[in-house]
């Protein structure tokens, strides 16, 4: 099935929610809320305990293909999946945590594709800094994907 | 009630915004819980409810003057004994009481020892 800009969406969150919300209790002993670009939450963060930010943005896009037999073309969407994870900076092991954090979510993208033909590619952990009582962490990684039309 | 040492104050801020003021409407729009579970981006049906607060709308010439006021920017004077609890601007907007809607960019209180007795709320048009 191939993607459309909604199911790349939907699937870019699922994938990391699915790794976030079985990976993260190892790691923290809870799991840590993620929050949603363009989502209201009624609650802020816990600054008590580490949380996530996702945001997926498409970048560019082009036509790839001429049109076959059918009349489609195919056309390659990339885009960029960012998870910002923020550890309490005087929690226990609170860097080492939101290392850990990151990693998780990095897991969730690298190497990996989803079912409807969403690829990630270049996963990055970087070190950000304190931001407020968190220490910040950006899990970033290219994605990209086809639509038929 | 519960007293605290600024009630006084308060009470004399409603009053000021009573009479200089108009009542204005804040609306809060909550996010509805999400109708699948494994999607929580997708929330359900808002709820949504309001409450009339005595506001008072001031450009920024007149609060803010020689500062970096964004255009389209309005700064509200809102009672905080009309609310409950804190406006929050990603869920709240305002409407006046001549019916324009407004976006709440930041809300700040003014809070002596931690009692609120207004918010200052910058807002901007919703068109």
């Amino acid at each position: 099935m191939p993607a459309t800009f909604e199911t790349a969406r939907d699937e870019i969150r699922a994938a990391v929610k699915t790794v976030w919300d079985a990976g993260t209790t190892a790691v923290a002993g809870y799991v840590p809320a993620m929050f949603y670009d363009g989502v209201p939450s009624a609650s802020d963060p816990d600054p008590a305990k580490a949380y996530a930010r996702m945001n997926v943005r498409h970048v560019s896009g082009r036509q790839a293909s001429l049109a076959g037999p059918d009349g489609r073309r195919r056309y390659e969407k990339l885009g960029i999946v960012v998870v910002s994870v923020f550890a309490p900076i005087g929690a226990a092991g609170g860097q080492t945590l939101g290392e850990r954090l990151a990693q998780v979510a990095k897991d969730a993208l690298e190497g990996r594709a989803t079912a409807s033909g969403v690829w990630f590619r270049d996963a990055v952990i970087a070190e950000v800094g304190a931001s407020g009582p968190w220490d910040q962490f950006d899990v970033t990684a290219d994605f990209r994907y086809d639509e038929f039309k | 009630m519960a007293t605290g040492k600024y009630d006084a104050q308060v009470a004399l801020a409603k009053r000021l915004l009573e009479k200089y003021g108009e009542t204005a409407k804040l609306v809060r729009t909550t996010p509805g819980a999400p109708a699948d579970v494994n999607k929580p981006w997708e929330p359900g049906t808002p709820g949504v409810t309001s409450k009339n607060v005595s506001a008072v709308w001031l450009n920024h010439s007149v609060l803010r003057e020689n500062t970096l006021a964004k255009e389209g920017q309005i700064f509200a004077i809102v009672a905080a004994s009309d609310l409950t609890s804190p406006p929050n601007p990603a869920l709240d907007h305002v409407i006046r009481a001549k019916g324009a809607r407004y976006s709440i960019e930041k809300s700040e209180p003014l809070d002596p020892s931690g009692q609120d007795i207004i918010y200052e709320l910058t807002a901007k048009g919703v068109r």
